[in-house]
């Protein structure tokens, strides 16, 4: 759901609490992973959803900016999914429309994972009051709901992918700081960590070559969910108004622009409203997959 | 106790004030003139420094946002950009809209995600619950934009138009008071908020099926209802109250889509609208509006999860 910012799933938490121990198992997270159900159906929807990325503009069958025939025209030979309130196919759109919001949410996660962990395990290494005072600073951005704070931008600044892509990463930071500081609480205290830092590593390069990689497990959940709310978040900027500007094909602005005639051309709604559902379907199914892996000690449990 | 939540208001005022400052920095500072942005492009330089003038704003920023906070505390919420009419008068209606639509759909989701989760957790394992699981987590991944036009599609446009409770409210239309309006939006938010707390009640009823206390109940011959609603849901719901208040605060983030998608005259929508119209002094009230409410419900469950926790309690006298 659109911007669902809340306490971690149940799953993470016990994972924040479980004993970390010894160098990071990562291939056994992913194994274990994937031979969950939940996450090999995420992967099977995020094919069609690739290939909407890498090619979708090259396999429209119109120009997806052409006029092809009168508005709202039913489903056709010409135009299978029909066309929409300017007489546009519907089917080139879809495929062409995806490529930006998915790209964008992409880009914004990653950012915004980035910057979140590197905030969260540095306010946990270095910890003390600073990094209390640090994450309740923090606390200042979670309180806004994240539609407002991007919007707010938005109505400031004009609407561009550069500036999205910004917004939304310093959304999630805060979030993704608070999760990945708990993971990280526990791994410092571990003995690999103190020996290592007795041995005169620089905080740094623990936090790289120890911490890091014992806190895969989260990192990998936080990634997985704060995608899919970005996705939701970004094609909803588009839904409100705030997508790329016209006539670039975008998911988002297809819903508001067509949602006037639901009633007589379904489809130029529920072409998008599928592609969103597939991708927030597909990142979020996978999350809970490696989730569930992790919960069941995939990870830590399976190395020690 | 009493001295936990002394503390505890103190640092939501001290974060409320923290908050206001940002907010209010971030919305006057950053480009895009607010003189220009109400005369548009076609203004001189004249004008705009006649403007700035009866604006105010050629005073400090800093002693701008104290005449600004000044005015809030003493419930002067000045006056909008676009219509030029005071914030209390546009947003008063609509404040009581959304917290109706936000009321509902708490009375509802609430009650059935602990049925829900309880359920969840007793039939772990069935048929029934892994496809009930699977269902949540699906609505979970829908954002709620989706999820209502889905609806619309389902019970108004596509599948059944026949629903009595859903023909008024035909997407576009403006809403009018009445309880059908609202039968669509509290439908999606009820859809969209129920998994996500259904799941953690059903995570925390599971640790609590497998407590001593719970065994031993058994032992004593009790089981059903009365053991799922007697002996576990009171302790199973305490770890959730957090989540519930803060389901609150997420559905009054999460009106600002749905308000949208049915047009429902409440903030969200209007805030929308003020974006569009960068009409900055309904932005800034909207938004801390907002984020004052997430503060307050968020105070409200670290207490109430105290008091609800003996252990809790005790360590803090």
């Amino acid at each position: 759901m659109s911007g669902f910012s809340m306490a971690p799933v149940p799953a993470v938490t016990k994972l924040i609490e479980a004993p970390a121990a010894g160098p990071a198992p990562q291939r056994s997270l992913l194994g274990s992973a994937l031979r969950l159900r939940r996450t090999q159906v995420g992967i099977v929807l995020l094919i069609p959803l690739l290939v909407i990325v890498i090619a979708g503009p090259s396999l429209a069958p119109h120009n997806p900016d052409a006029f092809i025939g009168p508005a709202y025209a039913p489903p056709s030979a010409h135009a299978l999914l029909g066309t929409d309130n300017l007489g546009r196919d519907v089917l080139s759109r879809v495929l062409a429309g995806g490529r930006n919001t998915l790209i964008v949410s992409l880009l914004a996660t990653l950012l915004g994972v980035a910057v979140g962990t590197a905030l969260g395990l540095a306010a946990a290494l270095f910890g003390g009051a600073g990094g209390s005072i640090a994450m309740r600073l923090l606390d200042v951005i979670i309180a806004f709901p994240q539609l407002v704070l991007v919007l707010l931008f938005v109505s400031l600044l004009g609407s561009h992918d550069w500036l999205t892509i910004c917004v939304v990463a310093l959304v999630w930071a805060p979030q993704v700081a608070r999760v990945m500081r708990g993971a990280a609480l526990s791994v410092v205290e571990q003995d690999f960590v103190r020996y290592s830092r007795s041995l005169g590593t620089s905080r740094l390069q623990v936090l790289w070559r120890e911490v890091l990689p014992n806190v895969t497990g989260p990192l990998s959940v936080e990634f997985g969910i704060r995608l899919t709310y970005s996705i939701a978040l970004i094609a909803g900027l588009g839904f409100l108004g705030f997508g790329p500007p016209p006539p670039t094909p975008d998911w988002g602005t297809m819903i508001s622009e067509n949602q006037g005639a639901l009633a007589i051309q379904p489809w130029a709604v529920l072409g998008p409203v599928i592609g969103i559902a597939l991708a927030t379907l597909a990142t979020n199914l996978i999350a809970e997959g490696f989730a569930q892996a992790n919960a069941q000690g995939g990870g830590y449990a399976a190395a020690s | 106790m009493t001295i936990f939540v002394i503390r505890r208001v103190a640092w939501l005022i001290v974060t409320a004030v923290l908050l206001s400052f940002v907010l209010f920095f971030a919305t006057e500072a950053l480009p895009g003139n607010v003189a220009i942005r109400i005369l548009g492009q076609a203004a001189t330089p004249q004008s705009i420094a006649r403007l700035r003038t009866q604006l105010g704003l050629n005073a400090s920023l800093m002693s701008q946002y104290l005449t600004w906070a000044g005015h809030l505390l003493t419930g002067n919420l000045g006056r909008s950009l676009a219509s030029g009419r005071t914030l209390t008068s546009t947003l008063g209606t609509r404040v009581l809209n959304s917290a109706l639509l936000v009321g509902v759909t708490s009375v509802i989701a609430m009650p059935l995600a602990v049925v829900i989760g309880m359920l969840l957790a007793a039939r772990r394992g069935r048929v029934g619950a892994e496809v009930a699981g699977a269902t949540m987590l699906g609505l979970i991944s829908l954002p709620q934009f989706v999820i209502g036009i889905l609806l619309i599609l389902l019970l108004s446009t596509g599948l059944f138009h026949v629903l009595p409770a859903v023909t008024t409210v035909a997407p576009g239309q403006s809403v009018v008071h009445g309880p059908t309006s609202l039968v669509l939006p509290v439908l999606t938010l009820v859809l969209a908020s129920t998994p996500y707390l259904a799941r953690l009640v059903a995570a925390s009823a599971a640790e609590v099926l497998r407590s001593e206390y719970v065994v031993a109940a058994r032992f004593r011959g009790v089981r059903g209802w009365p053991l799922l609603f007697r002996h576990v849901l009171p302790n199973a719901l305490v770890p959730t109250v957090q989540a519930m208040t803060l389901t609150v605060a997420y559905l009054a983030g999460g009106i600002v889509i749905v308000e949208s998608v049915f047009n429902y005259p409440g903030i969200g929508q209007a805030f929308v609208s003020a974006v569009a119209n960068r009409d900055v002094p309904t932005i800034q009230i909207i938004a801390l509006g907002l984020a004052l409410v997430y503060l307050v419900l968020n105070l409200i469950g670290d207490v109430v999860s105290i008091l609800l926790t003996p252990r809790l309690r005790t360590a803090m006298s």
